[in-house]
Parts: C-alpha cells; sequence; structure tokens
C-alpha cells in the first residue's frame, strides 16, 4: 500500500476543496494534496516540475481554463500525459463524458448530493490508487 | 452323246466360273466405292477446314431443323455451341419474324437454294440480331434432301445505321416541310425539289414544279438584277444574295417575296444546286409571323424574371421578327416622373448591347410621355402632323406607342418608329397590346415567385434559429443544472459538518430540522435531474435506433428499481424486440413502473406489463392496484412539474418525459384509472 500519494485537486470552489480534505483526514489518510483552481493555475503547478502528483483529480465547470481545455493541454505535454487524471464533477452530461476519454482520462466520477455517499466515494478511488502501483515521472 | 456326269461336271464348272466373276466384279465395285466413300470423306475434311476459316458463320442442319455442324464464328454469333448443346434453328426466330421464315423454307425446299433471307434471331443471351442467310440444299445419291447448309451474316449494325440514316432522314423532311419559309432546291435554276410551304404558296404540286425553270414562276420586274447576282454566284463572286420578287400562284393571283439564294458548289468550286429560301411576306403572311413573334416572345420569357430582361428580350425579337426599324422599351420612374430608355433595337443599340445617347423623357412630353400618362396605346400613321412628336436620334414618319400595365399602373412603354409614313397597321398594334399584356402577367408572376422564394428562405431561417435555439436550450439546461446542483452538495457538506463539529450541543429537535432540510436538498436535487432528462430527450434527429427486447429492458427495470416484497411484478412471455433507442425506451418503461411501486397502498401490491400487437403500432399497458388518479387530472398529469403528490419525491417530470419519449415514436398515450382502484397506462410505439 502507497500511503504516501500526492494528489492535485483541481476545483474552484472553495468548499469542495475543503470538502475533499476533510474526506481524507476523517478516513485516516496521510496523502499530500497540491491545489489548484482552475486549469490554468494547475497547468503552471505541472509545468513547474518541482512536484509532480500521482493522480490528477478535477472538475470539469471551471472559471478561466476549464476541464477540458485543462486535459487537452495535459495530454498534449509529451511527460505530464501520463500522469491518471480523475474527473469529478456534478454534470453526467454524455458529451462531456464521451470528449474527456476521448481525451484519456482514468476516471469520471459524479459527485453525489449527500457527504456520506461522497466520503464513500472518495475512499473507493483513494483506495484504488493505494493498491496501484504508480510510477513517479 | 456326252457322259451325263461330264455334263454335269462342266455345268458346275461354268457355275463356278461365273460366280468367280461376279465375286470378281462385286470386289471391284466394292472397292470403287470404297475409293468414293473416301473420297468424299476426304472432302469432307477439306470442307471443314474451309468453313472452320470462313469469317462468315456456317451452319449445317437437317431438315427438322436440327444444327448438325457449326464454325467458330457461327457459335460466337449465336451463342450456342453444339458441342455443348443442341441447337434447332426453329427455336431462336425472332416472334415476328416465323412466317417469312417458313415462306424462305419452303422456297428453299422447292428451289434447292436461298438467297438473302434477312430476318431475326434471338441469340443465347436473348439479343435480337438481324442476320443475313444464304442456303442451299444437301442432297444423298438417291437425289433425298438429307441437309442444309448456309452462310449467316451479322448485319445488325447495317440494320441500325440504315435506321439511323432513316430517322436522320426523317428529322431533315421534318424541318424542311414544316419550314414557314419556301424553300426550293435548283440545278442550273430549274426546280428539282421543293418543300410544302413552298408548293402551298405557289399552288402548285411537287410533280408540277419539277424541272420548271424559276424564271417562270415569277414576274420579270427582279429578273435583270436576279440574273446579276447570279452571274456574280457562277463568277464565284458571291454565295449568297437576298432579292424581292413577285412570285405568280397557279390561280394567276400573286405574292411579294423576298427570296434569299445560296449557292451549293462541288468539291472543284463548281455551283452543283442553288437554294432558294422564298418568304411570303404579303399582309396574310404578315399576320401569320405576329403570332410567331409573340409565340417567340413568350419563349423567350420564360424563366426571365426582371423587367430589363424581358425589356431586351421584347426590343430584339420584335424588331427582328417585325422587320422594324427599330424599338425601345422605356422604364417609368415614378419618384423622377420620366420615363428611362432600358432596351432597345436598332440605331439606338451599339455593339456592346448598350443604349447610346440614353434620353430620360419627362411625363406628358413627346408621345411616348403622354402614353405614360394616359395608360392609352397609340398608332401614329404620319408623325409630321402630330405636334407631340419628339426627335430622338433621327426624325422618323410614323409612330406605334404601348403601355406595360401591372396592377392599373404604367410602368414600362414599347415604343417603334418608321422611316416610312403608315407603316405600322392595326395588326402591329393588337400585336404590341397582347406583348405588353404578356409582360404584365410575366412581371406579376415574378413578383409572386420573389415573394414565394423570400417566405421559403424565411421559413429556412426560422427553421434554423429554432434549431439553435433548441440546442442552446439543452446546452443551457446542462449549465444551470450544473451551477444548481454544486451549491447544493455544499450546503449539504456544510450541515453534515456543522453536525460533526457541533455533535454534543445538538438535541433531537435540531437533528430533525437538519433532516428536514437535507430531505429539501435531495427534493431540489432530483427536480435538477428531471429536467435534465427531460430536456436531453431531445428530437428525433439525433435518435438512434437499435433492435431493444422489451422482455429485456424489463429485466433490467427490475434490477435498477427497488420493488418491495409486497408487491407482484409480472409481464408476459410474447413481448416484442422493437426498433427504438433503448436507453429512451428504459426511460420510458422505468418512469411509468417506479410511478407505479410510488402509488400502491395495497397490502398486495400488483405491476401487470401487457402488450398487444397492432398493424403500423406496439400498444403496451402498464397496469397497477394502486390509488388511482381522479378523471379531472388525467390531462395535467403529462405536463411537466404537475404532480399529485405534494409531500413525496415525486417532481412532476416522470410522465412528461414519458409523454416526450412516446411522441418522439410518433405514438400516444392515455390512462384508464379508478380511485382506489388503480390505474393502466396505455401507449403506443409506432413501428
Amino acid at each position: 500500500m502507497v500511503e504516501n500519494l500526492s494528489f492535485l485537486f483541481i476545483e474552484d470552489d472553495e468548499i469542495e476543496v475543503m470538502k475533499f480534505k476533510r474526506s481524507l483526514k476523517k478516513l485516516g489518510f496521510k496523502h499530500r494534496i497540491l491545489e489548484a483552481k482552475n486549469g490554468e493555475e494547475a497547468l503552471a503547478v505541472l509545468k513547474r516540475k518541482e512536484e509532480l502528483p500521482n493522480v490528477i483529480l478535477l472538475d470539469l465547470n471551471m472559471p478561466k481554463m476549464n476541464g477540458l481545455e485543462f486535459l487537452k493541454e495535459l495530454k498534449a505535454d509529451e511527460h505530464l500525459r501520463y500522469i491518471p487524471a480523475i474527473i469529478v464533477t456534478t454534470s453526467n452530461n454524455h458529451k462531456d463524458m464521451l470528449e474527456s476519454y476521448k481525451l484519456g482520462i482514468a476516471g469520471y466520477i459524479i459527485k453525489p448530493l449527500r457527504y456520506e455517499d461522497y466520503i464513500v466515494k472518495i475512499q473507493r478511488v483513494i483506495d484504488y490508487w493505494m493498491v496501484n502501483e504508480v510510477i513517479s515521472l | 452323246m456326252k457322259d451325263p456326269i461330264q455334263t454335269l461336271k462342266l455345268a458346275l464348272e461354268n457355275e463356278k466360273k461365273a460366280r468367280e466373276k461376279a465375286e470378281s466384279l462385286l470386289l471391284h465395285r466394292t472397292s470403287e466405292l470404297l475409293e468414293v466413300q473416301e473420297a468424299l470423306k476426304k472432302k469432307t475434311i477439306e470442307f471443314d477446314g474451309v468453313f472452320q476459316n470462313i469469317l462468315d458463320s456456317f451452319i449445317l442442319m437437317d431438315i427438322m431443323g436440327n444444327v448438325i455442324k457449326m464454325n467458330d464464328a457461327a457459335v460466337k454469333l449465336f451463342g450456342y455451341d453444339i458441342k455443348k448443346e443442341e441447337l434447332n434453328v426453329l427455336n431462336i426466330i425472332y416472334k415476328d419474324d416465323f412466317e417469312y421464315a417458313m415462306n424462305s423454307f419452303a422456297k428453299l425446299i422447292e428451289d434447292g437454294s436461298f438467297e438473302n433471307y434477312e430476318a431475326r434471331v434471338y441469340t443465347k443471351e436473348k439479343q435480337v440480331k438481324w442476320v443475313q442467310i444464304n442456303s442451299s440444299l444437301i442432297y444423298n445419291e438417291e437425289g433425298r434432301i438429307i441437309a442444309a447448309q448456309g452462310i449467316v451474316r451479322d448485319i445488325t449494325q447495317a440494320k441500325e445505321s440504315t435506321k439511323i440514316f432513316d430517322e436522320q432522314q426523317e428529322q431533315l423532311a421534318a424541318i424542311v416541310n414544316n419550314s414557314l419559309a419556301g424553300i426550293v432546291l435548283a440545278q442550273d435554276r430549274k426546280i428539282i425539289k421543293t418543300n410544302k410551304a413552298f408548293q402551298e404558296f405557289t399552288q402548285y404540286s411537287e410533280e408540277e414544279l419539277f424541272e420548271v425553270p424559276l424564271a417562270k414562276l415569277s414576274f420579270p420586274e427582279a429578273r435583270e438584277e436576279s440574273n446579276m447576282y447570279y452571274d456574280q454566284m457562277v463568277a464565284g463572286e458571291i454565295d449568297r444574295y437576298d432579292l424581292r420578287e413577285t412570285y405568280k400562284r397557279k390561280d394567276g393571283t400573286f405574292f411579294l417575296s423576298k427570296t434569299n439564294v445560296t449557292a451549293i458548289r462541288n468539291t472543284s468550286g463548281n455551283i452543283k444546286y442553288q437554294l432558294a429560301f422564298v418568304q411570303d411576306i404579303t399582309e396574310k403572311h404578315k399576320r401569320r409571323l405576329m403570332l410567331n413573334t409573340l409565340n417567340n416572345l413568350t419563349r423567350s420569357f420564360i424563366g426571365k424574371l426582371n423587367f430589363h430582361d424581358i425589356a431586351w428580350e421584347i426590343a430584339n425579337v420584335i424588331a427582328r421578327d417585325l422587320e422594324f426599324e427599330d424599338c425601345v422599351v422605356y422604364l417609368v420612374d415614378k419618384e423622377n416622373q420620366v420615363l428611362e430608355q432600358i432596351a432597345g433595337y436598332g440605331a439606338k443599340v451599339n455593339e456592346q448591347k448598350e443604349i447610346v445617347n440614353k434620353i430620360f423623357i419627362p411625363f406628358g412630353k413627346g408621345i411616348v410621355g403622354h402614353v405614360a400618362q394616359t395608360g392609352k396605346a397609340e398608332l401614329i400613321h404620319d408623325a409630321c402632323n402630330d405636334e407631340r412628336y419628339v426627335v430622338d436620334d433621327k426624325r422618323r414618319h410614323s409612330e406605334i406607342t404601348v403601355p406595360i400595365i401591372v396592377n392599373g399602373e404604367v410602368i414600362g412603354i414599347i415604343d417603334s418608329e418608321n422611316s416610312v409614313k403608315n407603316f405600322f397597321t392595326k395588326q402591329h398594334l393588337r400585336l404590341l397590346k397582347n406583348v405588353a399584356d404578356l409582360v404584365s402577367i410575366q412581371l406579376t408572376n415574378a413578383a409572386n415567385l420573389e415573394r414565394t422564394i423570400a417566405a421559403e428562405n424565411q421559413n429556412k431561417e426560422l427553421l434554423e434559429n429554432l434549431k439553435r435555439s433548441n440546442k442552446e436550450l439543452q446546452d443551457f439546461a446542462h449549465i444551470v443544472s450544473h451551477d444548481l446542483k454544486s451549491p447544493l452538495r455544499s450546503i449539504n457538506a456544510l450541515i453534515s459538518w456543522f453536525q460533526e463539529d457541533y455533535e454534543e450541543v445538538l438535541d433531537a429537535e435540531a437533528t430533525e430540522t437538519f433532516d428536514k432540510l437535507n430531505n429539501k436538498l435531495e427534493q431540489m436535487d432530483a427536480l435538477i435531474d428531471g429536467i435534465l432528462r427531460y430536456s436531453s430527450i431531445a428530437n428525433n434527429n439525433s435518435l438512434p435506433r437499435q433492435n431493444v427486447a422489451i422482455e429485456e429492458v424489463l429485466q433490467e427495470i427490475e434490477t435498477i428499481l427497488y420493488i418491495p416484497d409486497h408487491i407482484a411484478f409480472v409481464y408476459p412471455t410474447n413481448l416484442p424486440t422493437i426498433n427504438a433507442d433503448k436507453t429512451r425506451i428504459k426511460q420510458l418503461f422505468q418512469n411509468l413502473i417506479s410511478n407505479a411501486i410510488n402509488y400502491i397502498d395495497k397490502e398486495n401490491g400488483k405491476i401487470e406489463v401487457r402488450f398487444e400487437e397492432q398493424k403500423d403500432y406496439w400498444k403496451f399497458a402498464v397496469a397497477d392496484n394502486g390509488v388511482g388518479i381522479a378523471k379531472s387530472y388525467h390531462d395535467k398529469i403529462f405536463k411537466i412539474f404537475q404532480t399529485l403528490d405534494k409531500k413525496g419525491k415525486s417532481t412532476g417530470i416522470g410522465l412528461s418525459i414519458v409523454k416526450k419519449i412516446i411522441e418522439l415514436y410518433n405514438g400516444e398515450i392515455y390512462l384508464e384509472s379508478e380511485a382506489q382502484k388503480g390505474t393502466t397506462f396505455f401507449f403506443t410505439i409506432k413501428k
């Protein structure tokens, strides 16, 4: 089990960020969380290459550069394209899903209404990546 | 006296000798016969070689028509090969030629040979071919007919060419005979051929005109001119000339003609024929010409929608057909109260088809300006006596002016002038009035057509807008729902944290309040989902079609929906497989079935799916034994956001989704219900 994964969490909604951090704390995980408020910021973090995350979690609807635009940029980068990216969104719009999978995502999670349900989903996602062999670029 | 024994011996001897002789004779004969047979065989072989090598097809048949020999060319021609199949010539004779074939065969039997038999046959590929056959009979030694042989030539192509040639001749004859102008072909100025029009002009028949010198038919007044031109033509100086002559008719009357003569030369340049076109230019004939003009104009107007284009047609066709010196069409400019020259023929037009020295005539000025005001056509026999006359490029002596009136207003003028007094006739006036009417009709039609096209374009645009709006609305629904759902999630999270963080100080009442709050959040979330689903049903342009087994759909629904134990869910085994979008069909059944589950209040609930196949539709029913729906609500329940259950989780979207899906498949939905007994929804889906 990899106990010290690092996640890049891309989300413009402050409460969502809190939710993610609080869920991880509640679940007793010790993973590192990098934050970005939108795609542009996230790219800046990644391009700095000081610390690359093991997994990227991102929302679709964001100001400035939205999730799909970010994905396009990410997948266009020779190195960064290998970081698994998972969509976490409220939108189950078929078009968005199709476009995301076409761009090459590692998962598509719908945010449930209830906080308890959210914790369960997050736990499963993180558990999965903990049992995965991750590579550092 | 001889010894009788001796005698007998002698007789025996003689007999033996005779027999030996006979035998030797017989032997000799046999060998002769063998030689003949050998020769025949040799001949046949030689013969074989010959006919295998000849290009034409060769067949040999017995008297029953069975082919016993055929060469490669014959195989190629008929498509049959007797090495592979039997062939009887009777079977390949073209049905219409059968009688002719039989007669020809009878003649062949009678005469021993038959030449140039021409008829059609069917090939193996059922093609019809024209063949020419030369045939003769073959006899045995006793003179009995044993076979017939024939050389067959494929003449299909030749027949076709003849046909085309005949057709072309016919076409040419049609042109010549229907020409309104008289056409004469002459050799050394003697008639050798005439057309119908010329025969009608002169009242003579073709035979009567044959070899008649042209000079005999016309008055001598133009003879000198004619001879001069002819001499020039013979000398090779000119190839054609025009002449005005007066022709005599058979009954003694005469007619004025315009004759155009063209030389037809042989390869060495000498005149072989003279070809003359003779036009009758007397009044009666002119009237016929006018009708032609009108016809020509009508034809040339087709497809022309604006007045300028039409104006050019009028000016050109009228001037050309009626031999006017000029023709000008004016456009009325109402704003400036003037008439503009927009099209013309004659002195007013240069080579680029532009009007030179274009003038604008004010209303009321001159004859044209006057007609523009009165709207009445004018025929001026002598312009010198008319003070209104305005000189444009040159003074002329007679004038004809006709207004073009559309919807009671003068919109244009057709005008022609002539240097000869009394040139224009009443017939001309009538014709021009007809032309003006024609233009009026055409322009009215054009205006209508333009309106129709405009309306069509508008419709197209509206449809595009509607499509775009629909698309925008769908995108809008997605964005809005996302923006609405996010705060709901935040509120829920915040409530949960509040409950977590202040667990010790919150009493039961507070917890209940938070539960209610969360309930409302869930309702709102469900509502947003519903709107989203409803808006994504979309139109049938993007409706995928696949085979959907209804039984499978129902099985899947059973696993998705929670069906309590006290409710029995049943469906028949004969459910069909329909051609539709599976997701939407599932949505349809799922909504109806979950509705049924929600409203069952009995201890032993039952939901039943029923099915019936109709001619053009699949008809289904979903029946429950729930609370039932009062009649007054039957229409209302299908409208969006209408729910009869104010407190529950119902959003009032489910049945509107159901209805929308059914409408996508051109079906209908209705229900039968009795309060407290249950409800049955019936719906159809077009096959």
